[in-house]
């Protein structure tokens, strides 16, 4: 797709959407929004004040998704991606820049990387300025409780002096939508299914904003894992969600109408995997995870005509990657 | 502007510091260094409560901010599993012999093992701890620091008053704490010497990240020091595992960008290797286990249980390929 088409596109649907309401909106005009993403891009932040302006307008745009997202093909499917800024513009490389590319990303934008807040304001002010082409559903890290315990809090302490960045992004968490559908016939969901869902309407029905739930079927879909062998539902080792098998899978989607349940949430060391004779899919989008595990990570894209074809890539070389003196580092047992 | 970002003074200086690791003392500097990193992973793992070590904090850094000191859960769940198996193997040792047995643990770091063997009541002839001798200097420095309220004092576990030499060796009854290079023998035999060790009762030796520092020759020729000069040694060594796939190259690319190299990592590829040295250096009985089986079958499940829950694991997979890539060898005579 030419860039001057999508370009027009997105200003037409952006100047639509704002007319109605006074807001943030007005304070962020679209060449604000291109100076941001243009810093960073370089993973450099923007200023405090700029980030509060962005949050609420970012608020805005996803309080009218709602919490299935209905996205038409072609797209390409993202899994977590957790603050590996440079493994993300390895992603950007291999996948095409937005908006030239259709985005959906299942969530995980942050903790455990260094540069979790670059990478979750980017994807933001992608999101604000191409918000058609730009999806974003939530991760069970975009929670106040995990990203206290991962890395995302302590990093705006440390980057910005204050909690005030990190309050701000939590906000926005609570307004991510919590699946979407392709073309009606691809369920797109962070963690997977829940015992107490089983129509992609009982999803639409959640009061999904707010910090995500310890139990129920919101955090279900954002903590659930699919288990070979595992018939009915079975204990998460996590501690939150269920274990789903090859039977719940095939009723969700005989019951919904869709050919495949398209996931992250998991590890795997090849970047995507199977599940129950190609029903269910996870793609995982953070190689060398952690800066530490080793895995290939890959981007699933789907074309008009919901035809898969995988891309596999790897870590950002290291020169790309700033100084490892500055460098925090992986940790390991010494 | 990001203090993270990259810029061409800093990019300069990493490389000049990368150049200059690779001269063998700044080697031994960095390794040395591996020892703060230890103590400060265990430190907050004890802080938030996966085990109790009261005698750490005498040791410990506290003044690092929290979210400079934060560990992820599986890094903290990893060093009680190295801890608790460690500390099990000794205990069980010490036990079997009614006391009448001694501990040698080599490259002890900041380990605390010794204050928590004896404030639990625990008898043993001797408790004896080898490191480089900047490091046991700066943990005597630790250990006599003037006590403040609220913190414990560690020379009250000493039988007798505590006597330095060298700067580098301290000396208090049962208790010694002497610096010599392990890959220097003679260096080690006299520090040895000085800690009126009987060479003839049963002597457990430690080792958790050590041998891996050195090359494969010169810990074979201290395992068989040790076995020619001690007529009843067991060992517990802790140290990598399953060298030759991906997460080991990604660990020595990490390691070595902070000047710490791998030297024994070949002997750290299977159990077959690490049996192998073990029984060419005259042990008998070597038990590999990787630190897997370590959790979940030979340490106390409701222990384990208990750790699983003080933090959500956001991602088993990271804790059981860590848990992979680690490894407790036990070897006896």
């Amino acid at each position: 797709m030419a860039l001057a088409v999508a370009e027009t596109t997105q200003n037409e649907t952006f100047a639509r959407s704002d007319s109605p309401t006074s807001g943030p909106s007005d304070q962020l005009s679209t060449h604000d929004l291109d100076r941001h993403i243009e810093k960073l891009m370089r993973c450099e932040l923007i200023a405090e004040q700029d980030v509060k302006t962005l949050c609420a307008k970012a608020r805005e745009i996803l309080a009218e998704e709602g919490n299935v997202q209905v996205i038409d093909s072609p797209v390409t499917i993202c899994g977590d991606i957790h603050g590996q800024f440079y493994d993300l513009m390895e992603l950007f490389k291999v996948g095409g820049p937005v908006p030239n590319t259709n985005y959906l990303f299942l969530g995980d934008f942050v903790d455990r990387g260094f540069y979790s807040v670059e990478t979750f304001l980017l994807l933001l002010a992608l999101k604000a300025r191409y918000p058609d082409r730009m999806m974003l559903i939530r991760g069970n890290h975009e929670s106040r409780q995990i990203t206290q315990v991962y890395g995302f809090y302590d990093e705006c302490l440390r980057k910005y002096g204050n909690a005030s960045v990190w309050k701000h992004c939590t906000e926005v968490f609570d307004y991510l939508a919590l699946a979407a559908v392709i073309d009606g016939k691809v369920f797109c969901v962070h963690g997977g299914l829940s015992p107490s869902i089983s129509t992609m309407d009982q999803i639409r029905v959640i009061d999904r904003k707010q910090e995500v739930p310890h139990d129920g079927p919101m955090c279900d879909l954002l903590w659930s894992d699919p288990e070979e062998g595992n018939v009915g539902w079975g204990l998460s080792p996590r501690g939150a969600g269920y274990l789903f098998g090859a039977d719940a899978s095939k009723t969700f989607c005989e019951t919904n109408g869709v050919d495949l349940i398209c996931r992250a949430h998991q590890l795997v060391m090849e970047g995507y995997k199977w599940h129950f004779n190609e029903k269910v899919l996870t793609v995982w989008s953070a190689p060398n995870y952690c800066y530490r595990c080793g895995n290939v990570a890959a981007i699933l894209e789907l074309d008009e005509n919901l035809n898969k074809e995988f891309t596999i890539f790897e870590a950002a070389p290291q020169e790309s990657r700033g100084a490892p003196a500055k460098k925090p580092h992986a940790d390991y047992f010494l | 502007m990001d203090s993270e970002a990259l810029s061409s003074d800093s990019h300069v200086a990493a490389v000049i510091s990368t150049r200059r690791r690779s001269n063998s003392v700044s080697d031994d500097y960095s390794v040395q260094r591996t020892n703060d990193d230890a103590t400060q992973c265990k430190f907050f793992a004890i802080q938030k409560g996966y085990w109790k070590d009261e005698f750490i904090s005498r040791f410990a850094n506290s003044s690092a901010n929290v979210a400079e000191a934060r560990r992820f859960p599986e890094i903290s769940m990893g060093y009680w599993a190295r801890t608790a198996a460690i500390e099990k193997y000794v205990r069980e040792f010490l036990t079997e012999f009614n006391g009448k047995a001694q501990v040698i643990s080599f490259g002890c770091g900041f380990d605390t093992l010794f204050w928590r063997l004896v404030s639990s009541g625990s008898n043993l002839v001797k408790y004896v701890e080898v490191d480089f001798s900047s490091v046991t200097s700066k943990k005597i420095r630790h250990i006599l620091k003037p006590v403040g309220s609220g913190s414990i004092d560690l020379k009250k576990s000493f039988e007798s008053e505590a006597v330095v030499s060298h700067h580098s060796d301290l000396h208090a009854g049962n208790y010694h704490l002497v610096g010599a290079d392990l890959r220097q023998s003679n260096e080690l035999d006299q520090k040895l010497e000085t800690c009126q060790l009987d060479y003839d009762i049963p002597t457990i030796f430690i080792a958790e990240c050590v041998l891996v520092y050195m090359s494969a020759n010169a810990s074979s020729s201290l395992l068989k020091q040790i076995v020619s000069k001690f007529r009843q040694p067991a060992f517990v060594n802790y140290e990598q595992f399953r060298t030759s796939d991906a997460f080991t190259k990604v660990m020595e690319q990490n390691l070595g960008e902070r000047g710490i190299q791998l030297h024994g990592l070949e002997m750290c590829e299977s159990s077959e290797k690490q049996e192998e040295r073990f029984r060419n250096a005259g042990f008998k009985t070597i038990k590999v286990m990787d630190m897997n089986q370590i959790f979940n079958n030979f340490l106390d499940q409701n222990e384990v249980g208990r750790i699983r829950t003080i933090e959500m694991l956001d991602e088993m997979e990271l804790l059981e390929q860590l848990l992979t890539h680690y490894c407790v060898v036990f070897a006896r005579i």
